[in-house]
């Protein structure tokens, strides 16, 4: 079973601890999961809260750049409701963000997010690897430095926003499953952190086989 | 299309709990709106305040929510050491707005605080 992508929904901030999306519509197709990306301009951030449709996330491993400036944290939501839902995430030191998030279903329901990356530096490219099959979903989450728009992604973008007072920059992409995908930015050689992790592609149910049947009829 | 400015709330006295604002009609073919709070007089390190808005594109008819965020009192600077003097969240209307578009919102606060609340559409 392919992991089939569902809706994506952002909103962005300035000097804030929380962000509550806009509602959005989750499929009602089985085996669903969300991620939550969260891009912060200041990494002293703590005491993640967040929920997916009222369903508290999980941390997915090195799914958090770390670091005191720009970082960059994603985390899994099993088994979103359906329907019109909203999301959010709050932490405890202000800062500039933007929250992105990614619905999809088709998706393992014991590990739904796995192979966390993250990666950051200086340089006009921003690029974090994501290791996959195929049939599975990829996806990123970048926090910029202030005027360093990002563009050019290398896989297909589903949120770009840019928050004020220090004109963080926070956008995320998915990619396919094709063993590796790498997903990169280009900006304007500016501090940045990315993270990534792949959405894992639930088990194709097996068939039961059939078994030819020979009925011997004795002759009368 | 011009931004278009709208003080929903000028130097009010929040009392502790929810102030309401609104419904404002935007103007027609906007793609964006923020809310933002001014921080001015938001100097108790113990104030906590959130706001959120609901969008409405049959006149009031029906609502959803559509957006919101949180913070914290105390003086903040930014990346130049200058004063941040509003928090702000940022969200897109689901399609342009029309003549049946509306929003109306609230702000919470646990402190009694003066504030302004100003909301711009794109």
């Amino acid at each position: 079973m392919a992991v089939l992508y569902d809706n994506t929904i952002v909103i962005n901030g300035v000097a804030i601890t929380s962000l509550t999306t806009s509602a959005f519509t989750i499929t009602s197709l089985p085996n669903r999961a969300g991620v939550l990306g969260l891009s912060v301009s200041n990494g002293n951030i703590s005491g993640l809260n967040g929920n997916i449709g009222g369903v508290s996330p999980t941390p997915i491993t090195n799914a958090d750049s770390g670091g005191a400036g720009q970082r960059a944290i994603m985390q899994q939501v099993k088994n979103p409701p359906s329907g019109g839902q909203t999301a959010s995430m709050s932490w405890t030191t202000s800062s500039d963000a933007s929250l992105g998030v990614v619905t999809a279903s088709g998706v393992d329901q014991t590990t739904p997010l796995i192979n966390g990356n993250f990666a950051n530096g200086t340089s006009a490219t921003t690029s974090v690897t994501i290791t996959s099959n195929n049939g599975d979903l990829t996806v990123d989450t970048v926090e910029v430095a202030q005027q360093a728009t990002l563009t050019a992604p290398t896989q297909t973008q589903r949120w770009n926003v840019i928050s004020g007072s220090t004109n963080q920059t926070g956008a995320g992409s998915t990619g396919p499953g094709t063993g590796t995908t790498t997903h990169q930015w280009t900006n304007l050689n500016a501090t940045w952190a990315s993270v990534g992790a792949n959405f894992k592609a639930a088990a194709v149910p097996q068939s039961i086989p059939l078994i030819p049947l020979l009925v011997v009829i004795p002759a009368v | 299309m011009a931004p278009t400015n709208v003080i929903v709330l000028s130097s009010v006295t929040l009392p502790i709990g929810v102030t309401s604002f609104g419904p404002i009609t935007p103007p027609i073919g906007l793609t964006s709106i923020q809310i933002a709070v001014d921080r001015t007089l938001l100097t108790s390190i113990t104030l906590k305040i959130n706001w959120s808005i609901e969008l409405s594109r049959d006149s009031g008819a029906t609502w959803k929510s559509w957006g919101g965020a949180g913070a914290v009192g105390g003086a903040l600077l930014d990346s130049l050491s200058n004063p941040i003097t509003e928090s702000s969240f940022t969200v897109n209307f689901d399609s342009l707005t029309d003549v049946a578009t509306r929003v109306r919102g609230s702000i919470t606060s646990n402190e009694i605080v003066i504030t302004s609340v100003t909301v711009r559409m794109t």
